[in-house]
């Protein structure tokens, strides 16, 4: 683990060592580009802190073992690219259901299918949200600096912890494969998960506030029940009642939607009553911003809206946006963000700037702008 | 002394049962249990892993333990998460034949090469009987079932031979009607240090027996008279198939970080 | 905004260069700076080159249409980059394996880098030779930070052999 300071690192090798500084105790995990760095690194790393490193077999192994290890109590975590991104979805789904903390990084390529490996896309956003079955809410969250890529990452085991929850770091092979200056504090705030405090019995439902239930661990003798198939608070499976599967459902929904406000985070700037407002997310973001600054030069009142968190949404803050400004979504994918951005801002003076493979220049970007502008 | 009552007392939550009448399920619970108590470990340092399918509802939620009922043939690999994480606990994995040899088949190789400290009991009954009867990895050539209806077109194999190839330290076949000696198998593979995997053919008169014109009882009887402790070239081999030293994964994770905190 | 193109063939060490030019603009010099890294699908074979670009505030543009310097390494490389090397303002090459740049119109900072490198003890150093000449020619590269750099990115047994490569870089196109 490297000491506090000042380093230049890539992207993934900035996301491991805030792992190890979040307090992770377990990584399992298969290779695939481009998002092999973190496991290589972590593979020399972890052991030297106490943690647990193993390569499954496959993808579906890597989380499954991750779920496992953290009913243990360790923090744990994967991380992956599309097609190993597609290959957890059952269990990211089955760690959803059993509020299992865990953190998966894709770092995202350009797909479908195995696309250009080494290429970075963003075409996995909505995939994050909705890739397994069934009703369900996630937290996604998106950098797009090697510097965001450490500071999510804490981030993203805090949300974990705090809501029981997988978080996915939707990440991309631009901010995952390029080296910055990547400044690695002392300390990092962690957040725990809510333990039992007496003799509970109830780990799968609550009356708290928070709609988070605590979590003991395997071994500490409370004979716990974990299932993915629906269950009553004691963890009893129950495939048949309404009861069951409308209380547990909501609940989990509600966990994430009701704390929202808490967990939504973005960055913006001149976007109060500005003509256009520019939306981007990751790696492009940076062009978008560099495009944005540079309207403004030109004396051009366009403002800048980067969500971190993509699930859940900025919803609110779009909606509002979407009433007062024309927008143009800036994205590495063509259908990564769109539905989600035109649902909340509106059809009317939407627009879109897509590309896919590489990242563009700022002029690109730019020209663009003119072009809505005009 | 450990008697019926004490073992439904102690290991068996009170929860109606699933099972069929006659099912083998619940002589898995019991033979799991026995050994459990007969080893002396205590409840709490015992996991349960299970999939999908009939098999999985043995543990999950009979079993007085902590259990952990996963995703349909993953038990392995989530049970290995579990015990890298905490080589404290006991991990057991129950999973039926469709779970372990069929859609969990390379997680089922790969325990076994990593020789992984688990406890695998696959419980064999030829069949996907939760979803109706059909046919499976173990299931016979020839033999019809709800999706061979004009004969198994496919062949079986004997997922104990593989596991075994695959470097498992201990694997063994028994069937339900051997109960004493699969209690004492069980007992074995939790003092094994390493990857223990158990065949339990047991019966399933409900997809299996009933097309064949058996009940749980004549299916135990076809149990007894079709297998043997000795090597019989008409009968099926009940018995220890390998018993080896090898490394052990959780082992071996853990001596390389023990490495560094010498340091 | 300077931008940096180190280009040869891979095994010559462009990334290692485009390491050690980014790491020392941004951790020696406080300058913002984006390092990024292509190779072809084959690990040993192809072009591979390192992006480098820089800048005094926060750092937007991550691509590079026309760098400002382009250092190349090996012929094929150039022979594919031919129309970004005659847009760009330095064009600084490795006459070892760079020998034909008959066409190109602007002046051309040549380099025997392989051969210096030999000199040295092994010509694998050539990449170091051209982050010399670089610093020579461009006023915002510092030799100092590149020396620094480099006595902490090398293991003990290079550093010499490396930092006295990248002064005969310098010296070269300073004389």
């Amino acid at each position: 683990m490297m000491n506090p300071g000042e380093y230049f690192i890539e992207g993934n090798i900035a996301c491991a060592e805030a792992a190890m500084k979040a307090g992770v105790k377990f990584f399992g995990g298969y290779p695939i580009t481009p998002a092999s760095e973190i496991m290589n690194h972590l593979s020399d790393e972890l052991p030297k802190v106490g943690g647990r490193f193993v390569q499954m077999e496959d993808e579906i192994a890597s989380i499954a073992s991750v779920i496992g290890s953290s009913w243990t109590g360790l923090k744990s975590m994967t991380a992956t690219s599309g097609p190993g991104f597609s290959l957890m979805q059952e269990n990211l789904g089955y760690a959803v259901m059993t509020e299992t903390p865990c953190v998966i990084v894709n770092v995202q390529r350009a797909g479908p299918s195995t696309g250009q490996a080494t290429k970075p896309g963003t075409g996995d956003v909505m995939q994050s949200r909705f890739g397994s079955q069934g009703d369900y809410e996630i937290i996604a969250l998106s950098p797009n600096s090697a510097q965001e890529m450490f500071d999510q990452t804490v981030r993203a085991f805090n949300l974990a912890e705090r809501y029981r929850t997988p978080v996915v770091m939707l990440a991309d092979a631009g901010v995952g494969q390029m080296r910055e200056k990547v400044t690695i504090p002392g300390e990092v705030e962690g957040e725990e998960r809510k333990r039992p405090t007496s003799d509970e019995k109830e780990f799968f439902d609550t009356d708290d506030e928070d709609y988070v239930p605590p979590m003991p661990d395997f071994g500490d003798g409370y004979e716990l029940l974990v299932t993915g198939s629906t269950h009553l608070g004691d963890g009893t499976r129950d495939t048949a009642s309404f009861s069951a599967q409308d209380r547990l459902v909501r609940r989990l929904v509600a966990k994430i939607e009701e704390n929202r406000t808490e967990i939504e985070d973005w960055e913006e700037h001149h976007v109060e009553g500005a003509d256009l407002v520019v939306v981007s997310y990751g790696s492009m973001s940076r062009p978008a911003k560099g495009a944005v600054q540079k309207a403004r030069e030109d004396g051009k009142d366009v403002g800048f809206f980067r969500p971190k968190t993509m699930w859940p949404s900025p919803e609110k803050r779009l909606k509002e946006i979407g009433k007062n400004s024309k927008v143009l979504l800036v994205e590495l994918s063509l259908r990564g963000y769109r539905m989600e951005v035109e649902r909340c801002v509106g059809s009317e003076d939407f627009y879109v700037h897509d590309r896919l493979n590489s990242l563009p220049t700022i002029e690109e970007v730019h020209q663009k702008i003119e072009e809505v502008l005009r | 002394m450990i008697n019926a009552e004490m073992i439904k007392e102690k290991y068996v939550r009170n929860h109606p049962s699933p099972f069929c009448p006659g099912c083998g399920g619940g002589m898995v619970l019991n033979a799991m249990s026995r050994a459990v108590e007969k080893s002396g470990l205590e409840k709490e340092d015992v996991a349960a892993v299970s999939g999908i399918g009939c098999a999985a509802w043995i543990p999950s939620p009979h079993w007085r333990v902590d259990t952990l009922h996963t995703t349909h043939g993953r038990a392995v690999a989530f049970a290995s998460g579990i015990k890298i994480a905490n080589r404290d606990l006991e991990v057991m994995v129950v999973s039926g034949d469709g779970d372990c040899a069929g859609i969990g088949g390379n997680h089922l190789l790969h325990g076994a090469r990593n020789n992984i400290d688990l406890n695998v009991l696959m419980v064999n009954n030829g069949l996907y009987a939760m979803t109706g009867g059909q046919v499976a990895p173990t299931t016979e050539h020839g033999e019809e079932t709800l999706t061979t209806p004009h004969g198994n077109p496919s062949s079986s194999f004997e997922a104990a031979e593989v596991v075994k190839a695959a470097g498992a330290s201990h694997v063994a076949r028994w069937t339900t009607y051997h109960m004493d000696e699969l209690i004492e198998e069980v007992e074995k593979a939790i003092n094994t240090e390493g990857f223990s995997f158990i065949e339990v053919l047991a019966q399933c008169p409900t997809r299996k027996g009933k097309k064949e014109g058996m009940d749980g009882l004549d299916m135990l009887e076809w149990y007894k008279n079709n297998t043997s402790k000795e090597k019989d070239r008409d009968k099926l081999y009940v018995g220890t198939l390998a018993d080896i030293e090898r490394p052990e994964l959780t082992q071996e994770i853990y001596r390389q970080i023990e490495g560094f905190r010498g340091d | 905004m300077m931008k940096v193109r180190i280009g040869g063939w891979a095994g010559q060490g462009t990334v290692r260069a485009g390491t050690i030019l980014g790491k020392a603009l941004a951790l020696e010099q406080d300058l913002h700076v984006v390092q990024q890294r292509s190779y072809s699908a084959a690990v040993r074979s192809g072009i591979a080159y390192s992006d480098v670009i820089v800048d005094k505030d926060e750092l937007n543009e991550l691509v590079i249409e026309v760098p400002d310097y382009l250092l190349v390494l090996y012929q094929d490389t150039l022979d594919e980059w031919w129309d970004i090397a005659e847009r760009t303002e330095h064009l600084i090459v490795d006459t070892t394996r760079v020998t034909d740049f008959s066409g190109f119109e602007g002046e051309v900072h040549q380099v025997p880098a392989g051969r210096m490198a030999e000199k040295i003890g092994t010509s694998k150093a050539a990449n170091v030779v051209l982050l010399g000449s670089l610093a020579g020619i461009s006023d915002e590269i510092k030799l100092e930070s590149l020396e620094k750099t480099i006595r902490v990115e090398f293991p003990e047994k290079y550093v010499d052999l490396n930092v006295e490569a990248l002064k005969k870089g310098y010296e070269r196109v300073k004389r």
